[in-house]
């Protein structure tokens, strides 16, 4: 074909059919999801040491409630759950949920099959959120994609196929700010993909639907999960970013 | 003085805020032409245009301050949103009128350019090196600075990209 493909593309992108009419009150969707946004990160900020301590005694209270007899399918816990989270006890928590946890920790694990580690507020893997470029790196878990930006280096796990995205993203400044496990991989509440927005909703009641429908879950110092839902409102997506992060809209 | 400062604070937000909305206000039609361009279908354009929008009024003071062109920033934002996006899900649309019936699609007109669905098949990063190249016509050393890749990778996805193009409008029955 004798066509002129640099014209054609000139020509494509000044046609007006790739205008699209905006919808009314389009601004103040996105001013309301702008301020949502500012607030959420302010608030948890300001009351990230109240959240993760009653987030921590909520989740060993639940949890422990599994050890008695039958736990429901999606909900097992995985045996690694007890360094991170004791670990952020450390922080916030008083000692009392420290024994809650480990206690609970022990015994729970019997019905886990996975060997996809579990996605926890601290990280996934050797992966942690607020971890440097060079130490992400450093833990030989990850594959640099070539796509990146100023804002946002992107990664995939060595480990695990994915297709056309990205699994963690990396800020120059603000290191590891958002990682997005793969099938496989469940919270310590039991929640991966597959599970029904319903459970999501129960084992996170404080979360919140954000403006694409995404269940954002506070964690507290600027963490939170976010449950991403197919047409069959089940989870396709799980995610923990930091509020820090430009590596996504 | 703590709820002096506190209210002054809110004052500046709240004034920030009217900023940024008439900035959306403004910039909103061209920025949902440049993600159609971009991410090749009205939904994700408009899905595009919101969460970067909505994650720059989050910060809109510092964008201003140490972004100068927040229009220029959007853009740039937009278009590394695109390429490191992994979000295939579809997602409730607030931003652009998107025609979601069967006898709207018929009207969709761009469903029938060849070329157009040649780029839509392309992969985001190449569709985005093509779309910065033809649409905002910035050159190779450019877009590599916008979406902080080398030279060298602006050069071999656009001559992959026009490759695909080509042979794609060459055999349009091919493939479909």
């Amino acid at each position: 074909m004798g066509m002129d493909i640099d014209d054609e593309l000139r020509r494509l992108f000044a046609d007006d059919r790739l205008d699209l009419p905006v919808r009314p009150g389009a601004t103040d969707a996105v001013v309301t999801g702008a301020g949502r946004r500012r607030r959420r990160r302010q608030a948890v900020t300001a009351a990230s040491g109240v959240l993760t301590a009653v987030a921590l005694l909520i989740g060993g209270i639940t949890l422990g409630g599994l050890n008695t007899s039958s736990a429901p399918p999606g909900q097992q816990v995985l045996p690694t759950l007890t360094t991170t989270t004791v670990q952020a006890t450390k922080v916030a928590a008083p000692p009392t949920s420290t024994v809650v946890i480990s206690q609970m920790t022990g015994s729970s694990m019997s019905g886990s099959v996975s060997t996809v580690p579990e996605l926890r507020p601290a990280g996934f893997s050797k992966i942690r959120l607020g971890m440097s470029v060079a130490e992400a790196e450093a833990t030989g878990e990850l594959v640099a994609l070539e796509v990146k930006s100023r804002d946002c280096k992107a990664y995939n796990f060595k480990a695990y196929t994915a297709e056309n995205s990205m699994a963690v993203g990396i800020s120059p400044t603000d290191g590891v700010v958002a990682i997005f496990p793969p099938p496989g991989a469940r919270t310590p509440e039991g929640i991966g993909h597959g599970s029904p927005e319903a459970d999501v909703r129960n084992a996170y009641p404080a979360g919140t639907t954000d403006a694409h429908g995404y269940w954002i879950v506070d964690l507290g110092d600027g963490k939170a999960y976010s449950f991403g839902f197919g047409r069959d409102k089940a989870v396709t997506e799980i995610g923990l970013y930091s509020d820090k992060q430009m590596c996504f809209g | 003085m703590i709820m002096l400062a506190a209210a002054r604070e809110v004052e500046g937000e709240s004034a920030a805020m009217e900023e940024f909305a008439d900035f959306v206000a403004g910039a909103m039609p061209g920025l949902l032409r440049y993600g159609h361009a971009l991410t090749g279908n009205p939904h994700d354009a408009a899905d595009l245009v919101q969460g970067v929008l909505e994650k720059i009024g989050s910060r809109w003071s510092a964008v201003v301050r140490k972004a100068g062109d927040p229009l220029a920033y959007t853009r740039r934002a937009m278009a590394n949103a695109h390429v490191s996006r992994w979000r295939r899900t579809r997602r409730e649309n607030l931003v652009a009128d998107v025609p979601e019936a069967p006898a709207d699609r018929v009207r969709y007109a761009f469903e029938d350019e060849p070329l157009w669905q040649a780029l839509r098949a392309l992969p985001p990063k190449q569709r985005a090196v093509v779309v910065l190249r033809y649409y905002e016509g910035l050159s190779e050393a450019e877009i590599a600075q916008t979406l902080g890749v080398s030279a060298g990778t602006v050069k071999s996805q656009a001559s992959k990209a026009m490759a695909t193009l080509r042979t794609r409008l060459g055999a349009p029955a091919e493939g479909r």
